[in-house]
């Protein structure tokens, strides 16, 4: 009984170890960390002129 | 001049010492305290080792730019080092396995440092195809492992052959030495009476008890492992010249190639064991043991071997001109007379006159000159690979890609450097191992061995 | 505690405590401290317990822990929350626009990718350039996303605002009017009209303006020599076409004269193979050996002091064989003193037959024409020449070119000079001009300078001429500015921005208006360019007589980026007193110094883009660097070699500078490049170069590039230049001739062409396989090189540089022989030291069917594709090299630093530069092995293209980037499994042949042999 016991506890451990693992795996951490990185770096604005007449035709 | 009796066979070891006198002779260096002058050698060629760290160091952080190399030259001093040291190697096989196989007795004094130079000469020349890689951390994608790319190695490269032939010859070599090693754990294990070193010993030994059925074995794995080593000594160095033999370059493009290589390798190994065999012998006093026959039949070696590679100099400039191919003829006379001549003609001093000099007994027979011209040798050889290599990649086809190649500090830092890796190793070994084989030159002193008739 | 009835079991620590020591009785009574626990209050304590800590720290451990991210990862690629209407990811936009690199304003079409333009060429739409630009246009790209560049405006080297700025400079302006002060502006020349209209504003404003035009290198001596001779200095275009014999003196039209583009592809029109074989011949008249020299079928050495007596010579020798003109007397008495005998030894007396006789034969269907650089009086000889053999039929005064606003005189910028010394100056603007640079040191300029109170410099990046002046004021680049061209009749040309401005930059033109109209407030990012659109609608739409209304014209045109306006072409006449007027110029007996512009980087504009500064010189193959050109036999005469430093001296001008020794140079004549020796610029073209421009005069006549009384000695020391090549002298005999020998250059003539048209193929052998050949059954990639076509100009370099994300490496590792560019231009010599013969050749990968290179990789990192490529896989090399050492060619390229760390301190690994690199490419790491891939990612978007429209994916449908750059349309690129197809017929032509094809290894780039037209079947 007490090995059943034992045996329940270590997984159930298990499971509640998995569980959280599972979780922690599915935040967004990367994310989360680089926006610090890309604040850092200095952002170079790049924008269309908004009066260019792109060329249509085949070149 | 002493008097040759040429109606018995030379005994290999001078006089007819006890065997117990010669197992504290070969144990005393590994005994006794580090010398001074143990310590300073090995200052300095740790310092020449810190040289190779210091240049490997600067060669992972910026890149293979820290060496003089280039296109067309893309190969330089890595590679000439690395057929350099490839190259000594054999010869401690040849002696160990070769010689073995022959019954040549003389080999007894010898092998086992010859064999030691081996394994250090292959662990210095394995570095070099790591390091010469533009991206070391890569290297293991030499090696043809099961990978998510689902691709493997290319079976057709040369450079990948070699990873097999340096591999395989540096395991047979280490197993080879090894088991002859183990008697002499043995040994060392039932003489010392140092805690450590008797635990380090008696692991190292095996359980060898000495026993008939332990030296019944031990004869016949030695000779298989002989056996194997010995198509080493040929292959292992023909696998190196098909670097240059399976390309199209002409200077490389020949099929002299391998038998030129392997003797070029025998003949730089043997002068490069001469070298140390001499120190060693003088050192620890095992003139008895490392006698002046044996060295005498070392030149011999040398002397034959010199001959084929001046040979196969010289065929390689008659089939160039032969060929009529304006092109190899060029790639010939730009050795001779080109930006590089100066390192032929280093080349052609050492390796094809000196050697020549071996014909006279006297000079076999003589310490100091045959060290000096085996450090010739040595440099001759280096240079041949240096000339094979540079002269050619530097003016190959197409004139507009002609580039010459001027080695950095870096490029001599490793050089020297690899002196540095292999002589520390050596030192070591010198300090913790027997140089010479306790088990087989005991067998090999007269009246060791029973036989009929005899005493 | 204390003691126990049951003392004798009671627990003792020490001999003291057993003994019931007060000592030890004391302290077990004070083991807790009077006053300890006084201040402890439980509900002060932290509420957090020691196993909540815990908890919290392991916690934060693990947050911390995921801030530490994979050193691989180059940060998130976040697609478009909301995308800009234009912009389809992955799918680029293409804008038609104008160059600025240079006075011929070429049409340029710019392709952008999510924004951000990244490769610029030709417009196929423009009449003049045809699709096609030089390598500065190709390269100039670099130039916007410089990190050097201004970015805001700076007052006396502190960053400051366009509103004080506009401030300070207006009220200057206005002290100087109204104290009767000059203000000056001094300019570079003007190709724009709308431009020319904003100054005229200005002046109109300010009407103490001045406005002096002014370029380092010009055709001022050419326009002069037409006002004379025709009284218009707009003087024609060539019809290079229609001329069966051309003598070039002194010209590098072909080169990086005139307008170059144009001339390179009229004049390969006349070098076809294909088809009825009708070439022109070229002579070539020089003292220093151009590209266009290399081209020659016969080169004549004559020393640019001499083509004066040469041209009246020629005038005289065939004058005597009959003129298309009548001659008057006084023109007779100028050229009858002179002789050709007098350049029989110095020519060869058959050259000069073979030239008179060809000219002679030739009339009405030749043409000679004279450089830039030569004096006014050449140009005047020649232009008579000309009138003799009636050769004016080839001059084409359609799209003549334009003078819109005329250069300064020496004696303007004289008077400026003196005006600004005597404070008679108010302000200066420099308006995109280096006039401290570009100027001759003796006019005083940047001393002057000083005493002017005001110096505007409107510029690009900071120069010579901004930092002698207290306002450095940062403009747009070509990319980012509007504006129009007009340098060629009846070619209107369109400027549009395509990115908006990335700094704090402005229009130069709108600078001005600003100006103009008194307020910093007047200012908006449109008011050039609604300036611009209504100038086009008053001078363009009105005379277009177009049905559409002029929003909708206006659109077109910037679509289009060139409008055909109509020119009308004056009938113009042969003014006799421009010849006979002309003072006699004679040879000089000293050293003749020669100084010419450059073929990269402009009047040192370009002196910062390392992709300029390291293709390597056409013909000298040097990098980084100017040097003085001196021939074999000088060179042995003055005991100097290569890099050896030279002393040149004009009256008191000096320059020292390392020697070259170039064969086919005149003797006792040196040729200096212009535009080098830059001292205010950027990291990448600091000390690089000698400024030549120091032996320059105000006072130089007859022409302000050529000078007769010059002294060349040996100096001391030597600077190492630097070249991708070995330079071998051609008496060298142990290495002579290996192009010819290893028929790695296979020519003939086109006598012998004619006579037996399969010439080049007798010799051959078939090559026999000993193993099974792959079958392509698909597409297969090759490419066809016509040597007939390829003038060396290294455009291709250019452009292949642009496209696959070349990097610099700069000069010491090009000097290890460590250049990165995938294509180069090989240039042989065959001959003599005087004469020699100059071969070019493209080389780059021959993507070759047995490639060597691909049996030795030991990691498989480079394999053949299905479609008949060699292809590189990077992220597979480890970097052994061996490929490279396996490859004939050596066309493979190793990564031995992570350049774009290593060069200049990462020079260019910075957020604005990177942003030039082509999205389609990868950009190699350091220990890779790359090479030219046939442009692959234009084959595999071709594909997919192909794929998506269901369509077969035919060569035509992909240009390679050398192919699409190459002004005279030499690269070919197919597919060889189309029989139809252009390349796959030069693969059969019978002149076509591999280089090394006795290695088998089956190279897919077939070259067309060069023809060369001389008068013998044999070359030498």
């Amino acid at each position: 009984m007490s090995k059943q016991i034992s045996r329940r506890n270590f997984f159930g451990t298990f499971g509640k170890g998995a569980v959280v693992a599972a979780v922690a795996a599915a935040l967004p951490t990367k994310f989360i960390s680089s926006v610090e990185k890309a604040s850092k770096k200095e952002k170079i604005k790049i924008a269309i002129h908004p009066s260019a007449v792109k060329r249509t035709k085949k070149v | 001049m002493s008097t040759v009796d040429l109606t018995q066979e030379l005994s290999v070891i001078e006089g007819k010492p006890p065997l117990r006198e010669l197992d504290d002779l070969i144990s005393k260096p590994i005994d006794a305290k580090a010398s001074k002058k143990f310590y300073i050698a090995l200052t300095i060629s740790g310092s020449m080792l810190s040289l190779l760290v210091i240049g490997l160091g600067l060669t992972f952080y910026y890149g293979i730019g820290m060496w003089g190399n280039n296109i067309p030259v893309g190969w330089a001093f890595d590679i000439t080092n690395f057929v350099f040291w490839v190259g000594i190697g054999h010869a401690g096989t040849l002696i160990s396995a070769i010689l073995f196989l022959l019954r040549q007795k003389w080999r007894t004094g010898i092998a086992r440092f010859a064999e030691g130079m081996t394994i250090f000469a292959v662990m210095t020349a394995g570095l070099f195809p790591l390091i010469h890689v533009g991206r070391p951390w890569l290297a293991a994608y030499l090696f043809p492992y099961p990978n998510q790319h689902s691709i493997w190695v290319n079976f057709d490269s040369p450079l990948l052959w070699d990873v097999f032939a340096v591999s395989t010859y540096f395991i047979v070599s280490l197993v080879f030495w090894y088991v002859g090693l183990i008697p002499d754990f043995a040994t060392l294990r039932e003489r010392t009476t140092h805690k450590i070193k008797k635990i380090i010993y008696s692991i190292f030994g095996m359980g060898w008890r000495f026993s008939n059925k332990h030296w019944q074995h031990y004869e016949m794995v030695y000779l298989i492992l002989a056996g194997f080593a010995t198509p080493l000594v040929l292959s292992v160095h023909t696998i190196v010249s098909f670097d240059f033999a399976v390309s199209i370059l002409p200077g490389w493009h020949a099929t002299i190639f391998p038998p030129y290589f392997v003797a070029g390798a025998v003949f730089s190994g043997f002068a490069m064991v001469q070298n140390v065999l001499i120190i060693v012998r003088k050192v620890f006093n095992y003139e008895h043991i490392i006698t002046l026959d044996t060295l005498e039949k070392m030149n011999k070696i040398m002397l034959l071997t010199g001959s084929m590679v001046g040979y196969a100099y010289a065929m390689e400039f008659f089939i160039a001109w032969y060929s009529g191919l304006p092109i190899e003829r060029f790639t010939f006379i730009n050795r001779a007379f080109g930006p590089y001549a100066w390192a032929y003609w280093i080349m052609i001093s050492c390796n094809v006159i000196s050697p020549q000099l071996f014909w006279s007994r006297k000079i076999r027979r003589t310490i100091p000159v045959m060290f000096v011209i085996a450090i010739f040798v040595n440099i001759g050889m280096w240079f041949e690979r240096f000339v094979i290599i540079v002269s050619s990649l530097s003016r190959d086809f197409l004139p507009s890609s002609w580039h010459l190649f001027v080695p950095t500090y870096t490029d001599f830092m490793i050089l020297i450097g690899s002196f540095g890796f292999f002589f520390t190793w050596l030192l070591l070994f010198a300090k913790a191992l027997p140089v010479v084989s306790m088990a087989e030159v005991k067998a090999t002193v007269t009246g060791s061995q029973p036989s009929h008739g005899g005493h | 505690m204390s003691d126990s009835p049951k003392s004798s079991n009671k627990l003792w620590k020490s001999i003291k405590g057993y003994n019931d020591d007060p000592e030890v009785l004391n302290a077990k009574t004070n083991e807790f401290m009077e006053g300890v626990t006084d201040e402890f209050d439980s509900s002060k304590l932290s509420g957090i317990s020691r196993r909540k800590f815990l908890a919290i720290l392991s916690a934060s451990a693990a947050l911390t822990a995921t801030a530490c991210t994979d050193y691989r990862d180059k940060g998130e690629i976040i697609p478009y929350n909301k995308r800009p209407e234009d912009v389809m990811p992955g799918i680029a936009n293409y804008y038609a626009s104008t160059c600025n690199g240079c006075s011929q304003s070429c049409g340029i079409l710019v392709k952008t990718r999510e924004g951000r333009p990244i490769k610029i060429d030709g417009n196929p739409d423009h009449p003049i350039n045809a699709g096609k630009i030089c390598a500065k246009g190709q390269a100039s790209i670099l130039n916007l996303y410089d990190p050097e560049r201004l970015t805001d405006p700076f007052e006396l080297r502190k960053k400051t605002v366009w509103k004080s700025v506009d401030a300070d400079v207006i009220s200057a302006l206005n002290d100087a009017q109204s104290s009767g002060k000059e203000i000056s502006i001094v300019t570079g020349l003007i190709t724009s009209p709308t431009t020319k209209k904003v100054l005229n504003d200005f002046v109109a404003k300010y009407p103490n303006t001045k406005i002096y035009s002014y370029s380092l290198t010009n055709d001022q001596q050419r326009r002069n020599a037409w006002m004379d001779s025709y009284g218009t200095d707009e003087y024609p275009a060539i019809k290079w076409k229609d001329a069966d014999v051309i003598l070039a003196i002194d010209a590098d039209f072909l080169g990086n004269e005139g307008s170059s583009i144009e001339n390179m592809r009229e004049h390969t029109k006349r070098r076809e193979t294909n088809g009825k074989t009708n070439f022109n011949r070229l002579y070539v008249a020089e003292g220093r050996m151009s590209v266009t020299g290399m081209l020659s079928d016969y080169r004549l050495r004559v020393s640019p002091d001499s083509q004066y007596e040469f041209v009246m010579a020629l005038i005289n020798e065939l004058n005597n064989r009959g003129s298309a003109i009548a001659l008057d007397a006084n023109s007779k008495l100028k050229f009858e003193k002179y002789s050709l005998s007098k350049f029989e030894s110095l020519v060869g007396k058959d050259k000069l037959n073979h030239l008179v006789n060809d000219l002679n034969a030739n009339r009405g269907k030749s043409i000679v024409y004279a450089g830039d650089t030569l004096p006014k009086e050449v140009h005047v000889a020649v232009n008579l020449l000309n009138e003799v053999l009636g050769n004016t039929s080839l001059y084409d005064y359609s799209n003549s070119f334009k003078s819109l606003v005329k250069y300064s005189s020496a004696a303007e910028i004289s008077q400026l000079v003196d005006s600004m010394k005597n404070g008679k100056v108010g302000v200066v603007i420099h308006f995109d001009s280096n006039p401290v640079f570009t100027l001759p040191e003796d006019f005083g300029y940047a001393s002057a300078l000083k005493k002017v109170k005001l110096v505007a410099s409107l510029t690009e990046a900071e120069n010579e001429s901004s930092a002698a002046g207290n306002y450095s004021l940062p403009i747009n680049d070509q990319l980012e500015s509007w504006g129009d061209a007009y340098v060629r009749g009846g070619v209107y040309s369109l400027q549009q921005p395509v990115i908006s401005p990335i700094f704090n930059t402005r229009q130069k033109e709108a600078v001005l208006l600003t100006w103009i109209a008194g307020g910093s407030s007047a200012f908006n990012e449109d008011i050039y360019h609604n300036y611009l659109m209504n100038s086009f609608n008053a001078d363009v739409y009105s005379k277009a007589n177009s049905f559409a209304d002029a929003k909708t014209f206006w659109y077109s045109a910037l679509n289009d980026g060139v409008v055909k306006v109509t020119e009308k072409v004056q009938p113009v006449k042969f003014n006799f007193a421009s010849f006979n007027g002309l003072n006699d110029l004679t040879p000089s007996k000293d050293f003749v110094i020669h100084l010419h512009d450059n073929y990269f980087i402009g009047d040192g504009k370009y002196a910062n883009n390392g992709w300029l500064q390291e293709i390597p010189h056409p013909v000298s193959k040097i990098t980084w660097d100017n040097y003085a050109a001196v021939s074999p036999s000088t060179a042995k005469s003055l005991k100097v070699d290569s890099n050896d430093l030279l002393q040149v001296k004009v009256g008191n001008r000096s320059l020292t500078l390392p020697a070259f020794i170039q064969p086919g140079l005149a003797d006792n004549f040196i040729s200096i490049e212009l535009g080098y020796g830059r001292t205010v610029i950027g990291e990448v073209g600091k000390e690089v170069g000698f400024n030549s421009i120091s032996l320059m005069s105000k006072d130089a006549q007859p022409s302000p590039y050529i000078f007769s009384n010059a002294s060349v000695t040996k100096a001391g020391g030597s600077h190492e230049l630097v070249s991708t090549q070995e330079q071998h002298s051609l008496d060298d005999t142990f290495v002579k001739d290996f192009h010819r020998i290893r028929r790695i250059i296979q020519e003939g003539t086109v006598l012998k062409y004619i006579k037996e048209p399969n010439f080049l193929h007798e010799e051959k052998e078939k090559l026999f396989s000993i193993t099974n050949e792959v079958q392509y059954t698909g597409n297969k990639w090759a490419m066809a090189i016509d040597l007939n076509k390829c003038t060396n100009c290294q455009v291709c370099v250019a452009s292949c540089n642009v496209e696959n994300n070349i990097a610099v490496v700069g000069k010491e590792q090009v000097s290890k022989g460590r250049v990165m560019q995938w294509i180069r231009l090989d240039r042989y010599y065959s001959g003599t030291p005087d004469e020699p013969i100059a071969s070019n050749q493209p080389m780059l990968c021959q993507q070759c069917d047995n490639a060597p290179c691909e049996n030795v990789c030991p990691v498989n990192a480079t394999n053949h594709s299905p479609d008949g490529l060699n292809q590189m896989v990077y992220n597979r090399c480890v970097g052994t090299r061996y490929c490279s050492n396996n490859c004939p060619y050596k066309v493979r390229r190793f990564n031995f630093f992570n350049y774009r760390d290593s060069f200049a301190d990462s020079y260019y690994e910075n957020n604005l530069t990177s942003l030039v690199n082509n999205p389609e490419v990868t950009v190699r790491s350091r220990g890779v092995m790359e090479k030219c891939t046939f442009c692959i990612q234009r084959i595999m978007e071709a594909r997919s293209n192909a794929i998506r429209d269901n369509k077969p994916l035919k060569g035509s449908d992909i240009v390679t980037a050398c192919q699409q750059a190459c002004p005279t349309n030499a690269i070919t690129f197919g597919d060889a499994n189309d029989p139809t197809s252009p390349v796959a017929k030069l693969r059969d032509h019978n002149l076509s042949y591999h280089v090394l094809e006795e290695l088998n290894v089956k190279p897919n780039v077939t070259y067309i042999a060069k023809l060369r037209n001389t008068h013998s079947e044999e070359i030498l």
